[in-house]
């Protein structure tokens, strides 16, 4: 049985379905990323497990112990379980170090247990002990907040969107050190995001949580290759449909005969993303196209793309070095194997 | 923050009202130290002060211990627990505000006679005070962010456990603050203490006055009141202008953790009840008994009749609207100059205006009595100088109103304006006053109650032959005819009832109480 089993977990809101129907395991000391738009139910997820509140119906299981299940409901504070909310919640009242060991017993917290090595495992300097949470700055108190969720060595720790409030620049700096002092303590970990490629980067397995169910959970590069559905797809970064004909691991399409080889034969759309897209100049290499568009990004460029007989424009994503300008004819080619859906499955 | 210099006429304006409010105190300073430092030895140095210092202490600590304990157990459970009921006792914890003191207090000395002293002085007070401490912890608990209950409940504390490492320590400046607000509203409380036979120095302050003595001793036991209101505006101030915490960071609300109190839920539904029984109901109740009572159930030297009751509620409401429109033309400037410009004169006006907060309204009518009688004869008993008088003691509050009123109309919307092609007056009739409206209306209907409700000034200074509900009803009770004082009581309690609660209605709970905010 893995390390914390999630079977059938249902919640509504005055009628309003949270969580339909969510089932998943997490193995111990692996970090869970869970993916999902805003109000997909994602927090709420979080706060059953964390036992805030209790789910409608399904059971959570916490290394063979039962959480939450039929007739038995375990309070927040039975569960060992740490949590860093959204915006730290730190104490106001309290100094960091008071913060860091607030769930320890009463002596350890008078002897400042483990402060300095906690500080040092977030990768703040051992000077923060005395300051007050108003003077650090927004990533500094999410590092002290999984400091203090880490301190009573919880069995598991629960991170809902705890960058979310970051500025671009001090999030991956404190994704970083968050990532690190985790793997480091040897906690299990979920943590829950809108951004996917949080979830990507950080998670040992990334699940997808929409409509009230869980999707697909596997590892990032199985997700973002192939995705279990156009939506699921679509979601997971961009990407490019197209309609094709399967047979025997090749398909037929707009954009050339394309290698996939988990197709079924018959009618498919197929699914492209746009980084797999190359650009050339010789005519004839690959399928001709027109350039419509081109955005700009820094590093690299979205190129906007007409293909003749196609009512459609695709995307194609380049180095920015290398755009073609806007109304030149190109020939493209697709880089790798194509993810080939049954016709009639729309993003 | 913008703008130049403040022109001389505003700043003459605000002097103006500053030095109106302040006047009562130097007259009541000069006529104490007038007694000579032998006689002031001699008058303060008595047993009579020593049992009105012990009374008046013992009973603002027990006060402000009841009220902190039932305010705070009663906002909790409104706000943490599933208690059946929340939302109306959310609303009735609101409504004794809306009830005068002595009201309440004539009601439950004629529910029971024998309530007397300081047992009966405790529970008027405390039922008729203990919103002040409900309120702010009630907003304070509403304002908490729920994440960190959340994260102390992750890190194994128990609901109690919560409550005393992080709940507690968060609600102390609501908490603290709340409990100065009730020893001050205790010190300056004239009628209910009265009527309840409890002396205090504002009840040894009237009777000195009434016994005729000289100006000496009435003002040396007003001197000592001032500064023991002082001390406690003083708290106030020092308690919330530090460890004000709020919030670290803000982000989407969400409601907060409600503990699942269980088979607790109808035996705490029941003490809410009869605690609802106690507040409002026997107040409102015995006036309502006593309404049905014919007129000789009690002894009535003049029987209460239609005529008299019209008569006295136009004056009261008359009185009240005369009151309101000239304490706002006061506290308009200093509102003004509060919100739009700084420096040391602006700060010196405004907290001079603020420290009109701790002279109690019985000290401010003595000093205009004695001031008039003796130098402006004219003004003595004049309808004009109890408006005078009513603007000085409700002056701090509406300045509150008036200042944040100002505030609502940033000056970049009238900048805005004037970007627009609007020229001075049209960017006051359609950005400035739209926007200050809603604030100033709170701040007069908030006189206005104030004013119909008032007693102690109201008695010393009305004009002979007008009589106020709140004359009447003192008149009446202090003989016994509970019946007489019935109609009249009624009349203001529903008058301050229906205002308060359209004040709460249109701007929430906490406008219907005076904000002490020193800034």
């Amino acid at each position: 049985m893995a390390f914390l089993e999630i079977s059938h977990l249902a919640k509504s809101f005055n009628g309003a379905k949270v969580l339909e129907d969510v089932s998943f395991a997490v193995e111990s000391k692996t970090l869970v990323a869970i993916l999902g738009a805003s109000g997909g139910g994602k927090t709420t997820l979080l706060r059953l497990i964390a036992g805030f509140d209790r789910p409608d119906s399904g059971t959570i299981t916490l290394n063979d112990e039962t959480l939450a299940g039929p007739g038995m409901f375990r309070r927040p504070e039975q569960r060992g379980i740490g949590y860093v909310a959204q915006e730290g919640a730190l104490f106001p009242h309290l100094c960091v170090a008071d913060n860091i060991t607030f769930g320890l017993k009463r002596a350890e917290r008078r002897a400042r247990h483990r402060v300095d090595e906690l500080l040092t495992l977030v990768e703040l300097p051992a000077s923060y002990a005395d300051r007050a949470p108003q003077d650090l700055s927004g990533g500094e108190q999410q590092r002290i907040a999984l400091a203090r969720a880490l301190a009573p060595n919880p069995r598991l720790v629960l991170l809902d969107e705890p960058f979310s409030a970051l500025d671009a620049g001090l999030r991956a700096d404190t994704r970083a050190a968050v990532a690190a002092a985790i793997q480091a303590s040897g906690a299990t970990a979920i943590l829950v995001t809108h951004d996917q490629s949080e979830a990507l980067s950080m998670g040992s397995r990334v699940g997808v949580l929409q409509n009230g169910f869980l999707t697909q959970l596997c590892a990032p590069e199985t997700l973002y290759r192939t995705p279990a559905s156009p939506a699921l797809a679509n979601f997971i970064g961009e990407a490019v449909f197209a309609p094709g004909v399967a047979a025997d691991g090749w398909v037929d399409s707009p954009l050339g005969q394309l290698a996939a080889p988990d197709a079924v034969n018959g009618p498919v759309n197929i699914m492209v993303r746009p980084e797999q897209i190359k650009l050339n100049g010789v005519p004839g290499n690959g399928v001709s196209a027109t350039v419509h568009k081109i955005t700009f990004y820094g590093h690299d460029a979205v190129i906007s793309l007409s293909l003749p007989g196609s009512p459609q424009d695709i995307t194609a994503r380049i180095f920015s070095h290398a755009a073609p300008p806007p109304g030149s004819d190109v020939w493209l080619t697709v880089e790798g194997p194509v993810i080939a859906f049954p016709a009639g499955t729309d993003a | 923050m913008p703008s130049g210099r403040p022109s001389a006429a505003l700043i003459a304006c605000c002097c103006l009202a500053s030095l109106l409010v302040l006047l009562p105190l130097c007259v009541t300073a000069a006529s104490a130290a007038g007694a000579g430092f032998s006689l002031a030895v001699t008058l303060l140095w008595r047993p009579l002060v020593g049992e009105l210092l012990e009374n008046t202490l013992l009973l603002i600590a027990c006060t402000a211990m009841t009220c902190a304990l039932i305010g705070t157990a009663s906002a909790w459970a409104v706000e943490r627990t599933d208690l059946p009921g929340r939302r109306l006792f959310a609303v009735l914890a609101v409504v004794p505000l809306a009830i005068p003191p002595f009201i309440t207090s004539y009601a439950w000395v004629s529910l029971n006679p024998s309530l007397a002293d300081f047992s009966g002085a405790l529970l008027v007070v405390t039922v008729s005070y203990y919103p002040l401490v409900y309120l702010p912890v009630a907003a304070a608990l509403r304002e908490m962010d729920p994440a960190l209950e959340e994260t102390a409940r992750a890190l194994g504390n128990s609901a109690w456990s919560v409550f005393l490492r992080v709940i507690l320590p968060q609600l102390r400046p609501a908490l603290l603050g709340g409990m100065l607000l009730v020893a001050l509203d205790t010190l300056v409380e004239f009628g209910a203490f009265a009527l309840l036979r409890f002396r205090t120095f504002t009840t040894a302050i009237y009777s000195a006055y009434r016994a005729g003595f000289s100006g000496a001793e009435p003002a040396l036991l007003s001197m000592i009141l001032v500064i023991l209101c002082t001390l406690c505006l003083a708290a106030e101030y020092f308690v919330r202008g530090r460890a004000r915490y709020g919030r670290l960071a803000r982000g989407t609300r969400r409601a907060a953790i409600r503990h699942f109190i269980g088979a607790w839920r109808f035996p705490a539904a029941i003490a809410f009840g009869a605690w609802a029984l106690l507040t409002i109901g026997v107040p409102l109740g015995m006036i309502v008994y006593w309404l049905l009572q014919p007129g000789d159930a009690a002894t009535a030297p003049v029987a209460a009749s239609l005529p008299a009751v019209a008569q006295a509620a136009w004056s009261s409401v008359y009185l009240g609207a005369g009151g309101a429109a000239l304490t706002l033309a006061l506290a308009l400037p200093l509102g003004i100059l509060a919100a739009r410009h700084q420096g040391w004169l602006v700060n010196l006006l405004e907290r001079a205006a603020y420290l009109a907060q701790s002279i109690p309204g019985i000290v401010v009518a003595l000093a205009l009595v004695s001031l008039t009688v003796h130098s402006i004869r004219p003004l003595y008993q004049s309808a004009f100088l109890l408006l005078i008088a009513y603007s000085i003691v409700f002056l701090p509050l509406a300045l509150v109103s008036v200042r944040s009123a100002m505030m609502q109309a940033q000056p970049v919307l009238e900048e805005t304006g004037k970007s627009l092609g609007l020229g001075r007056i049209a960017v006051f009739l359609r950005v400035t006053l739209p926007l200050a409206a809603p604030g100033m209306g709170a701040a007069a209907a908030l006189v206005f109650i104030s004013i119909t409700t008032e007693l102690t000034a109201t008695l010393l200074l009305a004009p002979i032959g007008t009589q106020t509900l709140a004359t009447q009803v003192w008149a009446d009770t202090s003989t016994l005819a509970f019946a007489a004082a019935a109609p009249y009581a009624a009349v203001m309690a529903a008058i301050s009832m229906a205002a308060s609660w359209l004040l709460a209605h249109r701007f929430g709970a906490a406008s219907i109480y005076a904000p002490v905010t020193v800034v």
